[in-house]
């Protein structure tokens, strides 16, 4: 753990309400992220999760910080091979060259440096295969990878595990530990949840209902996020 | 280290070998700058276009009027035919002969039935009907292929035809055809004016006097009143009124019309092949002196042009597109461009080649930089609109790596099919430039024309007709080698 001491604060959301027209999609929120906490956002469909991360991404890249992306609907090139959509991840570290360069011709580089992530994602062997010919659970690694080349140190994903298998999405748990200093994940699997989080937090009707580290959490203490407390539901 | 090398897309090598084409052309084609003196002219044109010089009111509402009628009847009339000749496309013989009509351009037509029919008004409405109604009737062909996948049919199966399709594919495609008639609007206008330039009353008429006497203020006078007439459709043209358009069109058009039928025959008997008539002309002495002559240098020319517009068209598209695409641009910078790029493809290429021809002089530089502003003006809008409805990532970059990686593999398909559709186009409208003297078949026609040798004329027509159904085909398996089978949703002329 690396948020002993006095951790850096990465943001601070007071009262934050976001509304579209009349809908209130994210009521009063307050929250305070510090650096190297890993936090994931519980909660059912409809519940503000996706607003709140694309809330998060905005006010860190308005802070100056560089954000690692995966976002829900994965917004792949679906034209461009796998190698070129985990090279995005890095377009606006290199020069306009470099890019153009690597669009009509892989250099060998970086050929390399992508197919050594793929390899831990066992994607190595599309590494030039179309992202449109690729499985869903193709496509959401490739969407890691990219990730993962990003070289960030915060990483904002929105269910990053949809479509894997549980060996796959506990390798890429355990990818996203190792090479980002902080995260915030949005999960609907509880158990995969907490083998990575430290700290959660709960999500219903646009306001947080929960916010509290993983190991104090009993499974119970879970239960509010999914169902009514006194209806059936 | 994996051993596994980088594929080349399919799409990158057509668009490799659209471009060894157009440089292999290149090194062929004289694209030399003859004048001497450029800026000369362009000073003088650039006075032209700050004084207008408008003609008396009288002649200018009647040019107006004329060109707005021609347009009008024409497009109204092939709508027609093209629309009794769509439900028997599937017919080897209609498709066929739908694809000759069209390959002829309608200045060939024009040159044709004025030869025939004197400069009555039936010879322009002729020229521009004949070729329009094989694009309608291909393109509504088109149209109901695409919505036949949509449903099974749903009346009882016994039910005759016509009701068949009055009842079940009429109501789905009509929207289709009405908007597509009403866009070919816009290219009838195009098409009246540069009939103008054989002689037609049109606007196109004034705006040759005008180049030939170097009286730029004219030119842009008849330019403005071209583009007010092609901006003006959106707000009168209804599907619904176009008959009511065309029954006005007509009889304001409306002239006797004598035909002298010993002169039609005569003209007739001048369309067959010399050595047929005359016994004393050899068959292989005339095809060949006529092949080495004119046949194939119109047929090499026209084909280079062709292929160097066609690739500039690409090359200027995807430069200007991002200029009117919200993924790159503010309104501002947007609005502005569209303007201009409208200006651009209102234009018909025979002005802009015009314009070109008389700054650098008569060679192929003119007429490949016409073709390729003018199409590419049109390729960029389709662009443009296309990628404004791609939804992008929240972390999408900017500026060029989101033209590079973003958006440019998104569209390019789109962008190859555009550009097969546009290779048939260019290769028509090499004809437009032949006319002013480059020396593309259309230019020999158009000497058959002026030499009375009609036989020669009809021979080259029917040559450059069967390479239009060539590039046609050619451009049809590229598209299917590419998977890109559906005809893109805006047709442009």
């Amino acid at each position: 753990m690396n948020n002993q001491g006095s951790p850096k604060k990465l943001l601070s959301l007071a009262d934050e309400t976001i509304a579209y027209g009349s809908k209130v999609v994210l009521d009063e929120i307050n929250l305070h992220l510090h650096d190297g906490e890993r936090i994931v956002l519980l909660g059912k469909s409809g519940s503000g999760k996706s607003t709140l991360l694309k809330h998060l991404y905005q006010t860190l890249v308005n802070n100056d910080e560089t954000i690692a992306w995966i976002p829900q609907r994965l917004g792949l090139t679906e034209k461009l091979s796998v190698f070129h959509n985990v090279f995005i991840g890095r377009l606006d570290q290199q020069s306009r060259f470099t890019n153009l360069r690597n669009l009509l011709w892989p250099a060998q580089e970086h050929r390399q440096a992508i197919h050594g992530i793929l390899q831990e994602l066992s994607l190595a062997e599309e590494l030039f295969s179309p992202v449109g010919t690729l499985s869903g659970g193709q496509q959401q690694r490739v969407a890691a990878a990219r990730a993962l080349y990003r070289q960030a140190s915060i990483l904002l994903a929105d269910e990053p595990a949809t479509g894997l298998d549980q060996g796959s999405a506990k390798t890429l748990m355990t990818l996203i530990e190792k090479n980002f200093g902080s995260c915030v994940i949005a999960l609907h699997d509880v158990d995969l949840a907490m083998s990575i989080a430290d700290r959660i937090i709960g999500l219903r009707g646009g306001k947080i209902i929960l916010d509290a580290l993983a190991v104090d959490l009993s499974p119970e203490a879970l239960a509010p996020i999914y169902h009514d407390a006194n209806t059936a539901p | 280290m994996n051993a596994k090398s980088y594929p080349l897309p399919t799409s990158v090598v057509t668009s490799l070998l659209f471009i060894a084409s157009a440089l292999l052309c290149w090194i062929f084609a004289d694209l030399s700058i003859v004048t001497r003196t450029p800026w000369q002219e362009f000073f003088r044109m650039a006075a032209g276009v700050f004084s207008p010089q408008w003609l008396p009111w009288p002649e200018l509402l009647s040019a107006l009027a004329k060109t707005l009628a021609f347009g009008l009847l024409a497009v109204a009339l092939s709508a027609l035919v093209g629309f009794l000749l769509c439900l028997y496309f599937h017919k080897r013989g209609v498709k066929l002969f739908c694809a000759s009509i069209r390959a002829v351009h309608e200045l060939f037509w024009g040159l044709l039935f004025i030869q025939l029919l004197g400069l009555h008004p039936a010879a322009g409405l002729l020229a521009i009907a004949i070729p329009y109604s094989g694009i309608f009737a291909k393109v509504f062909a088109e149209i109901i292929e695409e919505s036949e996948t949509e449903s099974a049919s749903s009346l009882p199966p016994a039910s005759d035809k016509v009701s068949q399709f009055f009842y079940e594919k009429w109501p789905r495609i009509k929207a289709h055809f009405a908007s597509y008639t009403l866009y070919r609007l816009e290219c009838g206008l195009r098409s009246s004016t540069v009939l103008g330039f054989i002689g037609l009353p049109t606007l196109g008429f004034h705006l040759e006097s005008g180049f030939m006497q170097g009286n730029y203020g004219l030119v842009t006078a008849m330019l403005i009143m071209l583009y007010v007439l092609i901006a003006s459709i959106r707000v009168w043209a209804r599907f619904r009124l176009m008959p009511l358009y065309a029954g006005v069109a007509a009889f304001y058009l409306w002239a006797p019309l004598n035909i002298d039928s010993t002169l039609v025959l005569s003209l007739v008997h001048d369309m067959s092949p010399l050595p047929l008539r005359n016994t004393q002309t050899e068959w292989w002495p005339w095809f060949s002196n006529l092949s080495s002559t004119q046949i194939f240098p119109g047929a090499l020319n026209t084909l280079l042009i062709t292929q160097i517009a066609l690739v500039l068209t690409g090359v200027f598209s995807l430069i200007s597109f991002p200029l009117l695409s919200k993924q790159f641009f503010p309104r501002p910078t947007r609005s502005l461009s569209h303007l201009l790029m409208v200006m651009l493809r209102s234009t018909p290429e025979i002005i802009l080649a015009f314009v070109f021809l008389l700054l650098w002089g008569p060679s192929m530089l003119p007429a490949v930089l016409a073709l390729a502003i003018h199409n590419g003006a049109i390729t960029s809008h389709l662009l443009a609109r296309h990628s404004n409805e791609l939804e992008l990532r929240l972390d999408a970059s900017r500026g060029i790596n989101r033209y590079l990686y973003e958006v440019l593999p998104r569209i390019y398909g789109q962008f190859l099919a555009f550009l097969c559709y546009r290779w048939e186009v260019i290769m028509r409208e090499t004809a437009i430039v032949g006319i002013l003297g480059i020396h593309t078949l259309g230019f020999y026609i158009d000497s058959a024309f002026e030499s009375f040798r009609l036989d020669v004329a009809v021979l080259l027509i029917a040559v450059s007709a069967l390479m239009n159904i060539c590039v046609d085909e050619v451009a049809r398996r590229t598209r299917r080698r590419l998977h890109l089978v559906k005809q893109p949703l805006v047709r442009a002329c």
